[in-house]
């Protein structure tokens, strides 16, 4: 490979790139004569990404015939990088939505459950004055003490090991309050949403119905 | 004090329709023992549901004090009912869950009454029926007559100017019924006006007046 040539691909920015999890170390961009090349650092322009692959292979062919053209983008190795976070992102989503999914099931077969059986307590509720919004939230709230344990529990948990998880970045967030007040008041809506509609449902219904006895 | 006017209710079947009340003309004066009497699906139970709101009807008129009921709306005539009629079933219907306390008082605190105002009122109640010392415990642990006595201590605990009973002895033995029943007839001297729907004309003789009901008609 001639000087100029060198020099020529040179003349473009070089960057490095380093993983999160690792600080970035001082670096030394080199040019030396006796230096091999095995992998150079180029930047082009977004738009003209087509003619400059070509303009390089046809460059790397003059320099020489016999070493073989291949180039990776930046961007893409980036990323790989982090896939195996992406992975486990992406499988933490789905399980996530699997949990509450088949937590909401629960939930609400729970709920048809009680809206049974307090059929004739809510008709006697009614008859001695209660109203609709006053049973729904009865019938609701009771549902809310498990969920609250359950995120008496599942809190120190998740904080425990998201705090453990970011150890491993060099760059990392702070865990903040009000991502577990945000997750915690989305559990809450969830739940109550799965459980209103069956005690609304109960509260609605014909209290004479519910009371007669034949 | 009320009054219906025309009152039908009805389901239907395909094209049958089936009359649960037809016409039925009922006027009632403040101060009354009414009893309505009939034999099993007359519609005593249903004339007495749609007296305390708890049913609807399909046509005619009905005044309670000053308000035209027909043309009230859920809500109101919810507030209608828990301020002026008490229930009394014949099941009892206690909430099993609630103390004889609790009971008494639930009605109070659907009413919006104070705390305090609440003790005063259901210590009275619970003095005035000697179910002081049944106060804390649960309906389960009483006798059928105990029990009724509690369901008409939380009929009565807000005062109202009309009490409703469906068969209020149908579940009790001829002692129980008796005291239940001269109760009755206290609380009427005191002013309270009572409807009772009735299987035995012993019971109906303690009213003022008897309604004969048949086929959703009165006789």
């Amino acid at each position: 490979m001639g000087k100029p040539a060198r020099a020529k691909l040179l003349a473009y920015y070089a960057i490095f790139i380093s993983v999160l999890c690792e600080t970035i170390d001082p670096l030394i961009i080199r040019l030396d004569d006796g230096w091999s090349w095995g992998t150079i650092l180029i930047r082009t322009s977004a738009e003209k990404t087509k003619e400059a692959l070509a303009g390089l292979e046809k460059v790397c062919r003059t320099l020489n015939p016999k070493f073989p053209f291949t180039y990776q983008f930046s961007d893409q190795e980036y990323s790989k990088l982090y896939r195996s976070e992406q992975v486990v992102s992406r499988l933490s989503n789905i399980f996530a939505f699997i949990a509450i999914f088949i937590s909401c099931l629960g939930l609400f077969g729970l709920a048809m459950f009680t809206a049974e059986q307090r059929t004739k307590e809510i008709g006697v509720r009614k008859v001695l004055g209660a109203s609709v919004p006053g049973i729904v939230s009865l019938l609701s709230t009771q549902f809310l003490k498990p969920v609250a344990i359950a995120m008496l529990i599942a809190f120190p948990v998740a904080w425990y090991m998201m705090n453990h998880w970011l150890l491993d970045f060099a760059y990392r967030i702070e865990i903040e309050w009000w991502i577990f007040a945000i997750a915690g008041l989305l559990t809450i809506g969830i739940a109550l949403l799965t459980v209103s509609y069956q005690s609304i449902k109960a509260a609605l219904g014909n209290p004479v119905r519910s009371l007669r006895t034949e | 004090m009320l009054e219906l006017k025309g009152i039908y209710k009805w389901f239907n079947t395909g094209n049958n329709r089936t009359f649960l009340l037809k016409d039925v003309d009922l006027s009632v004066k403040a101060g009354e023992f009414i009893s309505i009497m009939g034999p099993s699906g007359s519609g005593k139970s249903t004339l007495l549901n749609v007296v305390g709101m708890l049913d609807t009807f399909d046509q005619g008129e009905y005044h309670f004090l000053h308000e035209s009921v027909h043309k009230l709306k859920e809500k109101q005539r919810s507030a209608l009912y828990k301020q002026y009629i008490g229930f009394v079933f014949q099941a009892y219907h206690l909430i099993d869950e609630l103390t004889v306390y609790e009971n008494i008082e639930t009605p109070l605190i659907y009413q919006d009454v104070k705390g305090s105002e609440r003790k005063a009122m259901v210590a009275d109640m619970l003095d005035r029926f000697q179910i002081v010392g049944k106060k804390d415990l649960f309906p389960p642990q009483l006798s059928g007559g105990q029990q009724q006595l509690v369901g008409i201590a939380r009929a009565l605990i807000a005062k109202p100017k009309l009490l409703l009973a469906d068969e209020p002895t149908g579940n009790l033995n001829s002692k129980q019924g008796e005291e239940i029943m001269e109760l009755f007839k206290e609380l009427n001297n005191e002013g309270v006006t009572i409807i009772q729907v009735t299987h035995s004309e012993k019971n109906a003789g303690y009213g003022s007046r008897v309604i004969n009901l048949l086929d959703g008609m009165i006789a």
